[in-house]
């Protein structure tokens, strides 16, 4: 029996208040007060679609079992670099993994879960599925009001699952409801009313009644029907024409996060998961040319798993924005004098980068065997004074290291696209101490003593080569 | 501990440039105006200097990489000449090179020079720049406040002070600094700041505001050398010879092992104890007559005090506000005004330090003149607090 082993996702933690955008954008366009309920997620500078998949991932604790990684979305930091080796090395999966980068559609994620329930079943091991979406509209577009940014992920594999998998059925049309050529930055979309009618309305239904026939399910006994559609009444109205009931509809997350792109369906399927009990029947859809149902049933397995935050944890973790022009500044939507220092150049040395990926990447330091001082940058000599042993540290894991604020400042003179920048002196509980930069800081609790975990961002972003270098930055945590 | 270098060499010149934003002028310039006080104030010739150290730290908007701009800016004679760049102490590494050579008897006459050129950037402070490949892949990425600031979070921390008090404190040094550059005609920055103006300045990097930083010019300072007899030879009386030149050099400790606690340089404190050792300084609050220190920020100044043990740890903030470093306290600091009012050319600081305790020394203070001077102390920091190059010179009149 495959299925889902383990569910986890990601949220970041500022929720753009939508009005914000209505009314700066009001003077252009009026009509955005429609849609302007609620808040969306708004990823920080320094997240993109590769670090909200890492965080995703570390929501699902162990990953030791993996041996085959496929990452989702529509916007993979890169095209020829690939992105899911990246979330590999960071979240120090075995070498040896195999590795995919899925894309192209809002149901690539959806497709991937197929892909890898598939794998499983033929070689009994088990996939880690990430999806993940950062995706930028034009400013003051209705895309840029409805969508959000977020992450999920999944271990399938064979055995002890929560959730059985018992089919799927999948269609394939080119239904163009939106399409962003390869060298865009935006999504060109057609009107509404069609992509409802025709899209949602009419590729969707036929598909799920042959997916519930294949899985042997009767319509009836569906307890959960994930839609992830921003259009309102879509996700009855499916419900009805499938003769599905409708309290079996699922929380759309559209007035708390937006739609994620791709990682939309992933991220409602594990909100679902969170609270299902033993034996209910789930059907996830993924939408875009075509459609993807899939059909689970959970197990008993699932009262003995929780991700480590999920996605209610995620949403709890709130921090209120109505600034803009800074998301507009984050996306690079606007043309801002960042001054001089920002003209600072540094190019990528790659050959380094691949030397040191381990201790960057990976955030591997060392350990002394001989003393057992834990330390990092792991070096040759060992740092402890009274040792100094040689070529005597094995690697030692830092990335999930609690720690705590030694020494930190506010900077405002660095150059950064968030300005203060914070960064200091982080004691490691359990050994190992270092100077970090912090992120999602919230100046007015933040002290020395303040607890921290650690969490793969963007360090630089290069614009001049349009790249960026990773690292591991340090986030306030409740105690 | 080796013997080291006391009473083996004697400064016969010093020169400095005025510090300030010189706009009209080029590296050269400033060499050749601290270079023409120095020569002049020895006595020797050009000719007679048979090696030079150059100091620099930010070669890509000053003088550029090697010797070369040294040897041809004051046309010496194909001599040895090295540049050595060791961050902010990099003034004192060109003097340190410079007395070797004297003291190993490879040179009699030997010249240190430093120059910064920092006004050719099109902003203020510090230029950014890389720490190399390797360390940009996990370095914070941070500005000199920024990397001081951090001082401050931890000297709090371990020393439960409170936030103002501290402020308070670190306000008494810069307006203290400003007070005494005022008097100082080579200073760049000359005029009286406010307890209340400190306090109230513009943020920087937290708790350092701006007038918790230094100021940013360009300058060059330098110094010839000889042994102490050759000096008296050339009818120097009052002759002023190193007593002590000691450097220390993080390495990785701080950063990267659990037992500094974040509120101090443990390089100044090593090199700081070997200087005492080297000059035979057994208490350094009454032998010391004055200090020129690393001033970069007020709480650097603050906590070197402690470093250098003229005060008690974790009570320097209580000695600052007693006065103690005041022109009329036990032991002035920046009697000259300062990185404060000088500014920090980065690669003339070190130089800059020692020339205001030669002028001291010779009597030539003018209005900032001490009384009864003994020993004089200055001191460098580079880098980071968490990682850093630290340098103590400690000058008095010779006594062999």
């Amino acid at each position: 029996m495959v299925g889902i082993k383990k569910f986890g996702a990601y949220l970041p933690q500022r929720r753009l208040i939508r009005s914000s955008i209505a009314s700066a954008n009001a003077w252009f366009e009026p009509s955005l007060s429609s849609l302007s309920r609620g808040e969306r997620t708004m990823s920080s500078w320094d997240e993109d679609s590769i670090t909200m998949a890492v965080e995703a991932a570390r929501d699902m604790g162990n990953l030791e079992s993996i041996t085959q990684i496929i990452l989702a979305s529509t916007t993979h930091p890169f095209s020829i670099r690939q992105n899911s080796v990246i979330a590999a090395e960071a979240l120090n999966l075995k070498t040896s993994v195999r590795s995919a980068d899925v894309g192209g559609s809002l149901r690539s994620s959806t497709s991937a879960i197929l892909s890898g329930l598939d794998s499983s079943r033929a070689n009994s091991e088990d996939t880690l599925i990430l999806t993940s979406d950062k995706r930028v509209a034009l400013a003051g577009s209705p895309t840029e009001m409805l969508s959000g940014d977020g992450a999920a992920g999944f271990v399938v594999g064979k055995n002890n699952v929560i959730a059985s998998y018992l089919g799927s059925s999948s269609l394939s049309a080119d239904f163009v409801d939106q399409f962003r050529a390869s060298n865009e930055r935006y999504d060109y979309l057609w009107e509404d009313r069609w992509v409802r009618e025709e899209g949602w309305l009419k590729l969707i239904p036929p598909t799920i009644s042959k997916a519930l026939e294949k899985s042997d399910v009767d319509p009836s006994k569906v307890d959960h029907l994930i839609i992830p559609s921003q259009f309102p009444r879509v996700a009855e109205k499916i419900a009805k024409i499938c003769g599905i009931e409708e309290k079996a509809l699922c929380e759309t997350l559209m007035n708390e996060v937006g739609q994620c792109g791709t990682a939309h369906p992933a991220i409602l399927l594990s909100l679902v998961l969170s609270s299902a009990k033993p034996n209910q029947i789930i059907v996830a859809i993924g939408f875009g040319q075509g459609c993807d149902v899939l059909v689970f049933k959970t197990t008993n397995e699932i009262n003995n798993y929780k991700p480590l935050t999920g996605v209610e944890g995620w949403l709890a973790n709130r921090v209120e924005e109505t600034n803009y022009d800074k998301f507009l500044t984050f996306n690079n939507l606007i043309q801002r004098d960042l001054g001089k220092r920002a003209e600072l150049d540094r190019p990528p040395a790659l050959t380094a980068q691949f030397r040191n990926r381990e201790g960057v990447t990976g955030f591997r330091g060392g350990r002394c065997k001989k003393c057992e001082t834990i330390q990092y940058p792991k070096s040759i000599y060992c740092v402890n004074p009274e040792c100094r042993a040689k070529d005597s540290q094995g690697d030692y894991p830092f990335s999930e290291l609690k720690g705590y604020v030694k020494t930190f400042t506010a900077d405002h003179l660095v150059f950064s696209i968030d300005p203060p920048s914070y960064f200091g002196l982080v004691e490691f509980i359990g050994g190992g101490r270092m100077m970090v930069e912090f992120a999602d800081v919230n100046n007015s609790d933040f002290d020395v003593g303040k607890a921290v975990k650690m969490r793969f961002r963007i360090k630089h972003l290069d614009d001049r080569r349009n790249t960026r270098q990773y690292f591991w930055k340090a986030c306030p945590v409740k105690e | 501990m080796p013997e080291g270098i006391r009473d083996k060499v004697a400064i016969i010149g010093m020169g400095c440039s005025k510090f300030g934003e010189h706009w009209d002028l080029e590296p050269s310039d400033l060499m050749s105006e601290a270079f023409e006080e120095c020569l002049l104030d020895s006595g020797i010739e050009r000719s007679q200097i048979d090696a030079a150290w150059l100091s620099t730290a930010f070669d890509a908007v000053n003088v550029g990489p090697s010797a070369i701009p040294l040897a041809t800016s004051l046309r010496l004679g194909y001599i040895p000449v090295t540049h050595v760049e060791n961050m902010c102490a990099s003034g004192t590494e060109a003097f340190r090179g410079a007395c070797y050579a004297v003291a190993s008897g490879a040179a009699e006459f030997a010249l240190a020079l430093g120059v910064e050129k920092l006004k050719d950037t099109g902003y203020g402070g510090l230029p950014a720049r890389t720490r190399g490949v390797t360390n940009d892949l996990f370095s914070p990425t941070v500005s000199a406040p920024g990397a001081f600031a951090q001082l401050a979070s931890g000297y709090r921390g371990t020393h439960n002070v409170s936030q103002s008090d501290l402020k308070r404190a670190m306000a008494h040094v810069s307006v203290k600094s400003h007070a005494n550059g005022t008097l100082n005609s080579k200073a760049h920055l000359r005029r009286e700041i406010t307890i209340e103006q400190a306090l109230k300045a513009p943020m920087v990097a937290d708790p350092i505001g701006l007038f918790d930083c230094c100021g940013v010019s360009d300058g060059a300072a330098c110094a010839i050398v000889t042994t102490p007899e050759i000096a008296m030879q050339l009818g120097k009386s009052n002759v002023i010879s190193v007593k002590a030149l000691q450097l220390s050099v993080s390495n990785g400790e701080e950063s990267g092992f659990s037992s500094w606690d974040a509120s101090n340089f443990k390089t100044t404190q090593i090199a700081a104890n070997r200087a005492y050792k080297e000059a035979k300084i057994t208490d350094p609050i009454s032998e010391i007559s004055m200090t020129e220190v690393h001033d970069c920020f007020s709480i650097t100044e603050l906590v070197t005090m402690e470093d250098l043990g003229l005060a008690k740890k974790g009570e320097a903030w209580k000695s600052i506000l007693d006065g103690d470093f005041d022109s009329s306290g036990h032991t002035p600091c920046q009697i000259d005004g300062g990185l404060k009012c000088f500014g920090h050319p980065i690669g003339a600081s070190g130089l800059r330090m020692l020339y205001e305790i030669y002028l001291q020394f010779n009597n030539r203070a003018e209005k900032r003149q001490l009384k009864n001077v003994n020993y004089g102390l200055t001191h460098n920091l580079g880098g980071h607090p968490i990682q850093n190059v630290c340098s103590v010179a400690i000058v008095g009149y010779f006594d062999g």
